[in-house]
């Protein structure tokens, strides 16, 4: 398959699909239940991190232009390394997306579906990224960026409605449950960003390598905004409820918010929204998956790769047995992995890049004086 | 009279040997040679080698003749005509035929101005000076040296004789079969192997008249017909500029259908240009009789119903889009002009949108939406809420809805299946009532129908809201194949809607947009300008006229600005 | 070719059978096999620990474009040990089954709002059809009793009536329109305590008195309450006043008045009226119409490690009760109005603050959420535990009210 060049909004739609499905299932709720009321500090704190993060990032791909995470990963440390990492993403990807299909499938089966059995869901979903991908990483890129539209603007409905029942004073107490919580564990909160990973592979698909900074710091801007005010209608109207809910906590704000006389109960139409947001996370994932294993394998062509990375999903989205399992999974497994390979492993790699780059570069100038 | 009786008995009760009136094709070769089979004609005659063979023309005009005789068959065929004379040239008689097609050609030019001027004795054909003609002089040594030109009858004849505005040479056969199949008459003259093709239509056509499907209420009224010359002809005039080209093709081995491609040569990419007119010359097919035909003959993907071009019959829309840099193709026999390339909100333009102040376009282009959406939508949501999700109906609208279902046997599925169907039915149906009783169809079919069936307790109300509303909406998407291909695509809006409630409208949602972002259209992605966002994004609406300064960026045209920044003048 | 498109149509006939069979689209229940129930109560079983009763609406037969007219809901009981329990034995008594999702008031009856009621309210809103926006009631009688005299007198629908009845809180401020939603969040918060509307049968039989009296006496009207308020109308329910919990045990009611105080101090009135003594004529009322200009201002202090409150309403006032015999309304009369009326709140409020502290001992108003920045960590809060603390505040009130004129007609 090959893939025409991305704009930059296409390209900022692709970074913030992952996100985006956090934010609507429980990410919010894991980040409150680990900081409690100083959730917003943390958020704060965090936005700032992934600030840092993303200008290492934009400092260190000037160098590298038109190269990802994995020729990079080759340049270091030659094929071994770029094995290595590049199984560790398709590792990563593959069991996140089971994670997350699993608890999205079971919210919409207690809500709706309880007839349906899971598996029969899961497939359901499954078919889109399949047909997606079939018909081309184009149809993938467009298919999303009209999916996170119509997401945004669907939460920016549901957060700008909850700010009727804000309580201001539930800011306090400021450091909730303690400095530790905070900063230092609540640092791993900028997991929050996982779906920025996808930074590190949409350079090659760029059109012209300059977009690349502005698309970091706005699809950065952009999040953050989201994540802070879900975060802030969160804490202000139910921080006392989020405990007790189960299913994702914008379920919660919406359920409760009153949208009016006549639409009583427009839960339906917003679960619709997140369906399709799903959906076009799967297909993404799977897009850049045949895109790494492409570049590892050198295969000639990726058109059977969907089937076998979605059997791969859903036979990880079938192996928990109930809802507290994957609870666990996503607020351990999920937190750390994702932590110590995107925001630890990644950047050491760019940064000894970078050295190495650097001291290529001298040793040519040196070569060329003389 | 005990003959008589014995007649009659004997008749009444006699074996009567009948054979059945078996007639049947049979559909290979192998089958044909079992068949049996009773048949008024004779075997086929191997083709004698004769008509094939010729290719040019004889100087002799006994064997033109017997060629074009068994070449059209005019034994067989009543409409031939061959018109033997003796034409007059510089006071020499020539023998002559002239052939042509009864009821195309016009009888009286042809008279006037081809058989008037050769046949009769005139002063141009008596006209009669010295066999050579002296061009140079030179004088060297006292010996002059003339240089002469020999007299060329068939020059002569081009030059001074046929008073007719179109006349072309021609030696072959197949293009004089072509030119005489078009409506022109050919003159054959003893001793040339040239023949003079001459332009004398006069068959009958169509009128420019208004457009049947495409009403306007403040544009121009003239529509395309059947003639492709009168077409080109109103482009031109609408157009006014010489860099306007159209460019002609013959399509279809056997019909040899002529084909226009128009395009404008400083705006229109070239690419374009050029992959339009390699599909076009890359089909090889017997015979091509309309436009629609061509269309799915060049369009990029066969298997989606959705229109790939735009098909018009307004001679201005196509102009507009022309002005744009796109390519029109004109099929001579059809009235419908195709314009490439088309994206999806071509489709949801009406010809009505320029012609308006642009807020009114606007607002009317939103209405087009909204009925696109309610004619995919509505039915599938109706059913996908009323079985899933339930409290997403507010609580008076769903105990007035209960209380009209409660005498209906069918589940909600089955009865919204049978009334789209009897809708579209109702619709079939009304395309092929005589016209006097037409209209009164219409209101039998929707009201009395609907009426009935619901006193009959056979459908709730409600639900012939529903399909009534999806059914006006269909009719309010201006382009006829979309409308077509969202009356389609509801259908399984409505089944996935049925089995899996909202979580089957997004997998119908999401693979029609997957569908919808995958297609091109003459290489053009065909949601421009949604996806993918370009640096002149402009959006759904129209801009105010004084606004428009660019043409759009998917079309790679050559001339990018269409009017200054600051295009009213007489403001500042 | 062909044999691909047959491979492909067979797969596709067999995928469509399997999501035929395992989608259950045929099982499902489409609307017309639901009983839609619109109230829920909650009562003292005789038999066994729960009287659960449905009000379903039973639509009776339309012809054509009638509608749902003489809507007569049907009321079910069932004694059981569990709210979904209960829905089953119902479930397999009805000819359809029940959905709560449109189910406009949960009822509970005083009786059994005394004991702990907190598993219910849990067990409600964990079922996935009950509407978080759902009021809760708590009646003076009996549940059979309040569903009995529930019908709709102005609207043809029950559930219409339903929807209507909290929403007098808009421009009476006699009760408060409390959902569900609201009490389970006040129920599992550390600073506040739940409250919930307080219902009754109206009863006729109160105002059967021999003695009518010259001077009118407000305090009758400011201290009916459900069930015992003055209206005298054909036996309907009524809600007036507001039932007042600690944690999930039902402690005491507020009276009309005290619900207008409570409405003032959370800031949730958007207009009223009110009775002050005349500062013009001795003995007779003097009626305004009050308006919050905006929320009050609420400053939380410790003073000598007790908790102070200090909460500052304010108003905009204007004269409705005109009497012919009265002087004109100028600027000074006016300021009187203002200092009776402002003496006057002071009074009711500051009483309403500390019945609900000393008497109930239950923070309805949230004032605990005011004392959160005076600490830093979380589980200082907890330990400081301010549901104990609530009984030893002191209030101040400061009322600042504005009468700009009365309405048409100026006294001569």
């Amino acid at each position: 398959m090959d893939y025409y060049k991305i704009g930059k909004v296409e390209a900022i739609a692709l970074i913030l699909i992952l996100m985006l499905n956090r934010l609507i299932l429980t990410l919010p709720k894991n980040m409150y239940l680990l900081t409690g009321n100083s959730i917003l500090i943390n958020a704060v704190w965090v936005i700032f991190l992934m600030f840092l993060f993303v200008f290492l990032l934009i400092k260190i791909s000037k160098k590298f232009v038109g190269q990802d995470l994995i020729d990079i990963a080759e340049f270091v440390g030659g094929k071994f390394l770029k094995v290595i990492i590049s199984t560790a993403y398709i590792v990563f990807f593959v069991s996140i997306s089971g994670i997350i299909l699993r608890d999205f499938v079971e919210g919409i089966k207690i809500l709706y579906y309880s007839q349906i059995p899971t598996w029969l869901l899961a497939s359901l979903i499954l078919v889109i990224p399949v047909v997606a991908n079939l018909h081309g990483g184009n149809s993938v890129i467009k298919f999303n960026s009209i999916i996170v539209f119509i997401t945004l603007i669907s939460l920016l409905v549901i957060l700008i409605s909850s700010t009727t029942t804000y309580v201001p004073q539930k800011f306090f107490p400021i450091l909730g449950n303690g400095i530790n919580e905070t900063f230092f564990e609540g640092a791993t909160n900028i997991y929050a960003f996982s779906g920025f990973c996808f930074l590190f592979f949409v350079m090659p698909l760029l059109k012209s390598s300059k977009d690349f900074k502005k698309i970091g710091i706005i699809s950065t801007i952009i999040g953050s905004i989201y994540l802070f005010f879900t975060l802030a209608s969160l804490l202000f109207s139910f921080s006392s409820l989020v405990s007790v809910y189960e299913i994702s906590p914008i379920y919660l704000i919406m359920r409760s918010t009153d949208f009016g006389i006549f639409f009583q109960r427009p839960d339906a139409i917003f679960v619709f929204t997140w369906i399709l947001t799903l959906m076009s996370y799967l297909s993404v994932v799977i897009m850049f998956t045949s895109i790494i294993f492409k570049k590892i394998t050198n295969i000639k062509t990726t058109k059977y790769l969907p089937y076998i990375l979605v059997s791969l999903i859903l036979i990880i989205c079938l192996i928990p047995s109930n809802l507290a399992q994957i609870k666990t999974l996503e607020d351990t497994y999920y937190r750390y992995f994702n932590v110590v390979l995107v925001f630890i492993i990644s950047p050491i790699i760019l940064v000894i890049a970078n050295f190495k780059k650097r001291k290529s570069m001298e040793g040519a100038k040196i070569e060329k004086n003389l | 009279m005990n003959n008589n009786i014995k007649q009659f008995f004997k008749k009444l009760f006699e074996y009567k040997d009948s054979t059945p009136y078996n007639f049947t094709l049979p559909e290979t070769q192998e089958e044909k040679s079992e068949l049996n089979t009773f048949s008024n004609f004779p075997p086929e005659e191997a083709n004698t080698p004769n008509n094939s063979e010729a290719k040019e023309v004889f100087p002799t005009l006994s064997v033109n003749m017997e060629i074009i005789k068994s070449r059209y068959n005019t034994l067989i065929n009543s409409d031939i005509i061959i018109r033997s004379f003796s034409l007059t040239a510089r006071d020499k008689e020539y023998s002559a035929f002239l052939l042509y097609i009864d009821g195309m050609i016009d009888a009286t030019s042809v008279n006037h101005f081809v058989l008037d001027p050769l046949m009769l004795r005139n002063t141009a054909n008596t006209y009669k000076d010295s066999n050579i003609v002296e061009t140079r002089t030179a004088i060297s040594n006292n010996i002059v040296l003339k240089k002469v030109k020999k007299f060329n009858l068939a020059d002569y004849i081009y030059k001074h004789l046929v008073p007719q505005n179109s006349v072309k040479k021609l030696t072959e056969f197949d293009e004089i079969a072509s030119s005489v199949n078009s409506g022109n008459c050919v003159l054959f003259v003893d001793t040339l192997n040239i023949v003079f093709d001459i332009d004398a239509k006069g068959f009958k056509q169509r009128s420019v008249d208004k457009p049947d499907n495409e009403i306007v209420i403040r544009g121009p009224h003239e529509a395309f017909v059947e003639a492709i010359r009168t077409n080109t002809s109103l482009l031109r005039r609408i157009v006014n500029n010489e860099k306007l080209i159209i460019e002609n093709l013959e399509i279809g081995e056997l019909s040899q259908t002529k084909c226009a491609v128009c395009y404008m040569e400083n705006i229109a990419n070239s690419d374009l240009v050029a992959e339009v007119k390699y599909r076009l010359n890359n089909i090889n097919i017997d015979y091509l009789t309309s436009a629609g035909q061509l269309e799915q003959l060049i369009e990029d993907n066969g298997k989606v119903s959705l229109p790939q071009l735009i098909a018009t019959e307004r001679p201005d829309k196509a102009s507009n889009y022309l002005l744009e840099g796109r390519v029109i193709i004109l099929l001579n026999g059809s009235p419908y002009a195709l314009i490439a390339p088309g994206t999806f909100l071509d489709f949801l333009s009406s010809p009505e949108d320029y012609n308006l102040k642009y807020k009114f376009s606007n607002f009317l282009k939103m209405l087009r939406i909204l009925a696109v959406l309610i004619t995919l939508l509505l039915p599938g949501l109706y059913v996908a809420i009323t079985n899933f999700h339930q409290e997403f109906i507010p609580t008076e609208l769903l105990f007035s809805i209960v209380a009209s279902r409660e005498a209906v046997p069918f589940p909600i599925f089955f009865e919204l299946l049978i009334m789209e169907i009897s809708f579209e039915l109702i619709r079939e149906a009304g395309l092929r009532v005589p016209s006097p009783i037409g209209p009164t169809i219409g209101i039998v079919g929707a009201l009395v129908l609907g009426q009935a069936a619901v006193d009959a307790s056979i459908v709730s109300p409600i639900l012939i809201i529903i399909v009534a509303i999806t059914a006006i909406a269909s009719f309010a998407i201006p382009d006829f194949s979309l409308g077509f291909h969202c009356r389609i695509a509801r259908f399984s809006y409505v089944i996935l809607g049925y089995l899996f409630g909202f979580l089957g409208i997004a997998i119908t949602f999401s693979i029609h947009a997957i569908i919808l972002c995958s297609l091109k259209s003459f290489g053009v992605p065909y949601l421009q300008p949604f996806v993918p966002v370009t640096k002149n994004f402009k959006g759904i609406l129209l801009s105010p006229p004084w606004k428009r300064e660019n043409r759009a960026d998917f079309l790679n045209v050559k001339r990018q600005k269409r009017q200054d920044n600051i295009s009213m003048k007489w403001k500042t | 070719m062909k044999k691909i498109y047959k491979k492909y149509f067979i797969l596709f006939i067999i995928l469509t059978l399997i999501c035929f069979n395992l989608s259950g689209c045929y099982n499902i229940n489409n609307i017309d096999k639901l009983a839609y129930v619109i109230a829920i109560g909650l009562d003292v079983g005789e038999s066994n620990i729960l009287k659960l009763s449905f009000q379903i609406s039973a639509l009776g037969n339309s012809s054509g474009g009638d509608g749902p007219q003489s809507d007569n809901p049907i009321v079910n009981t069932v004694e059981c040990s569990s709210i979904d329990s209960g829905i089953s034995i119902i479930n397999s008594y009805l000819s359809a089954e029940i959905n709560l999702s449109h189910c406009k008031a949960i009822v509970i009856s005083e009786e059994f709002a005394s004991k702990p009621i907190s598993k219910y309210i849990y067990t409600l809103l964990n079922n996935i059809q009950v509407r978080p926006d759902t009021n809760i009631i708590i009646t003076k009688c009996d549940v059979a009793t309040f569903f009995e005299h529930s019908k709709p007198e102005l609207e043809s629908m029950a559930a219409k009536y339903y929807e209507t009845v909290p929403t007098s809180s808009d421009y009476t401020a006699y009760t408060q329109d409390i959902k569900l939603n609201d009490f389970f969040s006040a129920l599992n918060s550390t600073y506040e305590n739940p409250i919930a509307i307080l219902g009754g049968v109206n009863n006729n039989a109160s105002n059967s008195t021999n003695n009518s009296s010259d001077t009118p006496n407000f305090e009758k009207d400011n201290s009916s309450t459900s069930g015992n308020s003055n209206i005298d109308s054909s036996g309907h329910i009524e809600t007036i006043g507001l039932a007042v919990f600690k944690e999930d045990v039902l402690v005491g009611e507020l009276t009309a008045l005290e619900t207008l105080c409570h409405l003032i101090t959370i800031g949730k009135i958007d207009r009223c009226n009110i009775n002050i003594p005349s500062p013009f004529i001795e003995g007779e009322t003097v009626t305004l119409s009050l308006k919050q200009k905006h929320s009050p201002k609420i400053t939380a202090e410790f003073i000598n490690d007790s908790p102070y409150i200090r909460v500052e309403p304010s108003f905009e006032a204007r004269l409705l009760t005109v009497n012919e015999n009265e002087t004109e309304l100028d600027a000074e009369s006016l300021k009187q109005l203002e200092d009776y009326a402002t003496s006057y709140l002071n009074s009711q409020i500051s009483n309403y603050l500390y019945k609900t502290s000393r008497t109930f001992k239950s923070d309805i108003d949230g004032f605990g959420k005011y004392f959160l920045k005076n600490f830093v960590f979380w589980n200082d809060w907890i330990s400081f535990d301010w549901n104990s603390n609530f009984e030893n505040t002191f209030f101040k009130v400061d009322t600042n009210v504005n009468v700009i004129s009365s309405l048409l007609l100026m006294q001569s």
